[in-house]
């Protein structure tokens, strides 16, 4: 049974399409190419191999749309996004097989032009005959359901009660159908509202009960997620890039953000307020605060952003930011940088000086200890002979405690009984991660009247020779403390420096195949956002294969022999037949006119050995040539086709010639 | 069974199922609701959850509006004595409309029984593709849903249905389903008609050219009783004298009075051209597709001309030896077909069975055609014996064999069966 949708339904469906998604400028071609293939009175005599190639040139431009939109997803997740623009493509995808089988002689593809596989199968599936028509419009609805913009199901609606009255079994009356539709149709609207507020309802009982069951039990990923220190810490994902000056031996601590109070395991940023920043020339650079005096250093910094939006990691003393090609930038009073409305990569250059500082100065938060650990830590204090002592010799006392008597350790012990995990660390296991020691020497600073933040970012000391710059992993991200002296905040890490080699010691083997993969998408993505935030014109070259593809296509199309379509009913099957153009038949007529005709039954050959005209000097030839034109699969080819004619026209002269004689 | 053949079997049946009561314009749109599902996971972005909400309801009317009505059509099926193996069958379905409404868009589909037991796979992880053929070769036929003609209120018609059938034996009919579209054309609604029928499908066979041997007349032990109906014609010799011993029903009344001393009728021993044809049942492997090709093979030769004069006996070891004989009045080709449609490999029966049932034989035969499943030492002994008899042989083994046999056997597989058989001489 075959399914054709009425005149006028596509072009309807694509109008409904076009209007929604807004690509209606491409509808009034469609729309005319599809419409008009019932009123034209040609038709291409595609073969059977031409059609398998229609759907292979199809499947190029399937494939082109996935990669291109693979390589958006690459710098700008998420997935879901792109597969919808894919969805709202289908109409556009489709379109060339669609006109192709309209305008064919034979009006349909088979199940194996879709599938390798099948194509030379001779099994009863592989040549069902496959109309794209109703799958045509069942995706242009799906395409345009995709847009955002309201007043869909009307419009579907109509356009599937126009398919369900056309195509409705010819024993029910229309009214019935009609009204079972419209009913289907009246239900709809309410069920879907219902279907909307459904999913809200669940996803806030989930994130509730998500809240309950896995804020608890994870100290390091509480209000303080922006570092994210905890659960990533061993992953040797490349994350930052970083190119220091030739006189910068480095190493460096780049901080993207800073806490000031401490509780129960989680650091949060109180009072944190975030000020927009005016960028300055050609956009692209920012000023944090005023020109500082003094020696200034330089370092250029490469930095993937998500969705085009993230913490930018600085340096302190960091003042100025250039080739920095985002939308807004806002800088908190805690010295954290939050970039949005920029591209997936960034890389911008980064001056700093010593004197110049971007965070509040301190104030009651810096000096607060938590209830809980406020005594272990005011005898701790006191033990240590902090009281009293002056802000830079605290700190070096504190330093002093925690690089001489604690070791580091990727571990992580259970606390004692009765004591917190940061008691546990400073008096029993004397072990544990940057967290720990940058924790306890914040906590200890304050204890002794010293103001100090909770600083998280990275320790950059790696450097990769294939990529000719240091670069910081994940699991190089690092916490360490910021401490109040001489005026101004500076950088104090606690953290025995043999940290790093802990690290690297639970690097894996495959990491140099990782490093190389990650240094060849790293090129890609400079490449790929090479212009600022630039997304469109770099598709160009595909749209140009694509372009090339169509008109290579539309050049053979051309070429191709027409035939005029046969009125329905009168044939099943369209078939042409190889040399029906010989010259050769004009030698026939002729023989026949003087000889009578070649009875049926009778082989040309006898036929023309009968009547005595096979010895005549080159008509055995020609009859050959004209039976290879008819039956050999390869034919005939351009040089000897013009031989033939050459051949059988001097033949006719000299026959006509010597019938005048 | 086993967890895989479980999922198959539900894929099959999730998917026959659909096919079968879904239109084409309902199977599209199912796809679009299943692509609307899963693009509309997320009610927040775009409206595909309403097109899926849409059709949900619409399938969900369709559904409903299905079960409404009966459908007062009778149906029996005329189906022919005989089908061969991949040839498509024909047959009529008598149809009667006893309602007071035009029925139209009616379509019908047979249901077959699966033939027990269901048969084996050589594979152990077998693709769904592979299951699938097999399962259709168990149920023994591929059969699609065929519209049937528009039938006014009374009307009484024949439609012409077809199905391919897939093996030889018989093919079981267990019901036929009549199904009919509802108002928005999307879902039908199949009646069940528990029709009965079974039809015995014969081995595919190829064309061959005659087999003329030039080995002459055997004479027949026990042809006596033969003679009567297949000896030659002047069986009759004379009369003689009577010997002692002479049967006395072989008396010959009239002379007897005549003479006035018993006068005995003679008669000629009996000979006559006796061809063999000899199916080896001991398959060495799993697979079966080699024994179906050797089966094919000998219903191909059966149905050989062999000359008006010629018996040809059908030599085989099912749960005992068996020998079929056709030719001259004692039974046509057709029974011999009908044997060989219902011939099952015996892997229990040892290949000793059959060289017993040709030693008795042999003397009996001019020539013998030969269908081995392989080739090794008693097999040769068979045919050492045929031809200590002095029976032309011709010997075909369906291969490939585990060892090379002489060239003057001929070796067939399933793909090169039809061009071995094409140039099969004596």
């Amino acid at each position: 049974m075959t399914l054709v949708p009425p005149p006028g339904l596509l072009a309807a469906a694509l109008l409904f399409w076009g209007w929604r998604t807004g690509l209606w400028p491409l509808v009034p071609p469609m729309a005319l190419v599809l419409e008009l293939a019932p009123r034209v009175g040609w038709r291409w005599a595609l073969e059977d191999r031409e059609l398998a190639r229609v759907i292979d040139l199809s499947t190029l431009l399937w494939v082109g749309a996935l990669i291109l939109l693979f390589i958006r997803y690459l710098n700008q997740p998420p997935l879901a996004t792109h597969l919808y623009t894919l969805a709202s493509w289908f109409p556009l995808l489709l379109f060339l097989p669609l006109a192709i089988q309209r305008y064919s002689a034979v009006g349909a593809f088979r199940v194996g032009h879709l599938f390798y596989s099948l194509r030379h199968s001779g099994s009863a599936l592989a040549w069902q005959p496959l109309r794209l028509d109703t799958p045509y419009f069942v995706a242009t609805l799906l395409a345009a359901s995709v847009a955002a913009s309201p007043d869909f199901l009307p419009g579907a609606g109509l356009l599937l009660l126009w398919a369900l009255l056309a195509t409705r079994p010819r024993r029910h009356r229309w009214l019935l159908t009609a009204t079972l539709a419209l009913a289907a149709g009246l239900a709809a609207f309410p069920l879907s509202l219902g279907l909307y507020r459904l999913q809200i309802s669940l996803e806030d009982q989930f994130v509730e009960w998500f809240e309950d069951w896995f804020m608890e039990v994870d100290p390091y990923r509480s209000y303080t997620a922006l570092g994210e220190i905890g659960e990533l810490k061993q992953s040797g994902r490349v994350v930052l890039r970083l190119k220091p000056a030739p006189d910068d031996p480095g190493p460096w601590l780049l901080r993207d953000a800073s806490y000031n109070s401490y509780f129960d395991g989680a650091w949060q940023a109180k009072g944190t307020r975030f000020d927009r920043l005016a960028s300055r020339g050609d956009g692209r650079e920012w000023t944090l605060g005023a020109a500082p005096a003094g020696v200034s250093r330089h370092l250029a910094i490469t930095l993937e952003l998500r969705r085009g939006a993230g913490m930018l990691p600085l340096p302190a003393g960091a003042w100025r930011l250039e080739r920095l090609p985002v939308g807004e930038l806002q800088l908190s009073n805690l010295g954290a940088l939050k970039a949005s409305d920029g591209p997936g990569l960034v890389d911008y250059r980064v001056t700093s000086t010593p004197a110049a500082t971007r965070d509040a100065p301190p104030g009651e938060l810096d000096l607060a200890l938590p209830r809980r650990e406020q005594a272990t830590l005011e005898r701790l204090a006191t033990e240590l002979g902090l009281i009293g002592s002056s802000p830079p010799i605290v700190a070096a006392k504190v330093k002093a405690f925690l690089l001489g008597q604690f070791r580091y350790s990727l571990e992580l012990p259970a606390p004692a009984a009765g004591m917190t995990a940061l008691e546990t660390f400073l008096l029993q296991a004397r072990a544990g991660h940057c967290e720990y020691f940058a924790s306890a020497a914040v906590l200890l600073l304050r204890a002794a009247g010293v103001p100090a933040r909770y600083a998280t970012g990275f320790a950059v000391a790696e450097y990769s020779p294939l990529e000719d710059a240091y670069v910081a992993r994940r699991r190089h991200a690092h916490a360490w403390a910021l401490v109040w002296l001489d005026g101004r905040w500076r950088d104090f890490d606690a953290t025995p420096p043999d940290w790093t080699g802990f690290e690297e010691a639970r690097t894996p083997w495959w990491q140099r195949v990782g490093d190389l993969w990650a240094w060849l998408s790293h090129r890609f993505n400079r490449w790929r956002w090479r212009e600022t935030t630039a997304t469109e014109s770099d598709n160009g070259w595909l749209w140009g294969l694509a372009g090339l593809l169509t008109l290579v296509l539309l050049w053979r199309l051309l070429l191709r022999r027409r035939v005029r379509p046969v009125p329905a009913g009168s044939v099943l099957a369209v078939t042409v037949e190889p040399g029906a153009e010989s010259p050769f038949y004009q030698v026939i007529a002729d023989l026949s006119a003087q000889a009578g005709a070649r009875p049926s039954g009778e082989t040309l050959e006898a036929w023309l050995r009968r009547i005595g005209a096979w010895n005549a000097p080159g008509l055995a030839d020609m009859a050959r040539w004209h039976q290879r034109w008819r039956f050999d699969p390869v034919g005939l080819v351009k040089e000897e086709r013009q031989r033939l004619a050459k051949t059988v026209a001097a033949w006719r002269q000299q026959n006509s010639a010597n019938g005048q004689r | 069974m086993r967890p895989l053949f479980r999922l198959y079997r539900g894929v099959h049946r999730l998917s026959h199922g659909l096919r079968r009561r879904l239109t084409p314009l309902g199977g599209w749109l199912l796809g679009g609701w299943v692509a609307a599902g899963a693009f509309g996971i997320n009610t927040r972005v775009g409206m595909t959850y309403q097109l899926f909400v849409l059709l949900t309801v619409v399938f969900a009317v369709a559904l409903v509006a299905s079960r409404f009505g009966g459908l007062p059509v009778a149906a029996s099926r005329r189906l022919p004595r005989f089908a061969t193996v991949g040839q498509p069958l024909r047959y009529r379905l008598h149809l009667c409309n006893h309602g007071i409404e035009m029925q139209r868009d009616l379509t019908a589909f047979d249901e077959l029984r699966e033939a027990p037991p269901v048969p084996t796979l050589p594979q152990r992880f077998p693709t769904y593709r592979q299951w699938s053929r097999q399962m259709a070769r168990a149920r023994g036929a591929n059969g699609e849903t065929q519209p049937l003609p528009a039938l006014p209120p009374g009307a009484v018609t024949d439609a012409e249905l077809t199905l391919t059938p897939l093996r030889r034996g018989w093919l079981e009919f267990a019901a036929l389903r009549i199904g009919r579209p509802e108002p928005l054309g999307l879902l039908r609604r199949l009646f069940r008609q528990p029709l009965t029928d079974r039809l015995l499908v014969l081995p595919r066979r190829y064309p061959m050219p005659p087999l003329h041997f030039r080995d002459g007349r055997r004479y027949q032990r026990g042809g006596i009783h033969l003679a009567q109906s297949v000896g030659e014609e002047d069986e009759f010799v004379g009369l003689r004298e009577y010997r002692p011993g002479d049967p006395p029903r072989r008396i010959h009344w009239r002379s007897f009075a005549k003479r006035g001393e018993p006068i005995v009728k003679e008669f000629q021993d009996e000979f006559f051209v006796r061809h063999g044809l000899l199916l080896d049942h001991c398959a060495t492997d799993a697979d079966d597709a080699r024994f179906e090709t050797a089966v094919s093979a000998a219903a191909s030769i059966a149905t050989a001309e062999r000359g008006p004069e010629a018996l040809l006996d059908l030599l085989f070891v099912g749960d005992r030896a068996y020998c079929f004989t056709a030719g001259r009045g004692l039974g046509q080709t057709e029974p011999l077909l009908e044997v060989l449609a219902c011939v099952t490999p015996r892997r229990d029966q040892p290949f000793s069975g059959l060289l017993a049932l040709l030693a008795g034989h042999a003397p009996a035969l001019s020539a013998c055609v030969c269908i081995l499943l392989d080739w090794d030492a008693e097999r040769r002994q068979l045919l050492d014996l045929l031809r200590g008899h002095g029976v032309a042989t011709v010997a075909l083994v369906i291969g490939p064999p585990s060892a090379p046999p002489p060239p003057s056997v001929r070796v067939a597989t399933a793909e090169t069966l039809a061009a071995e058989l094409a140039r099969l001489t004596p």
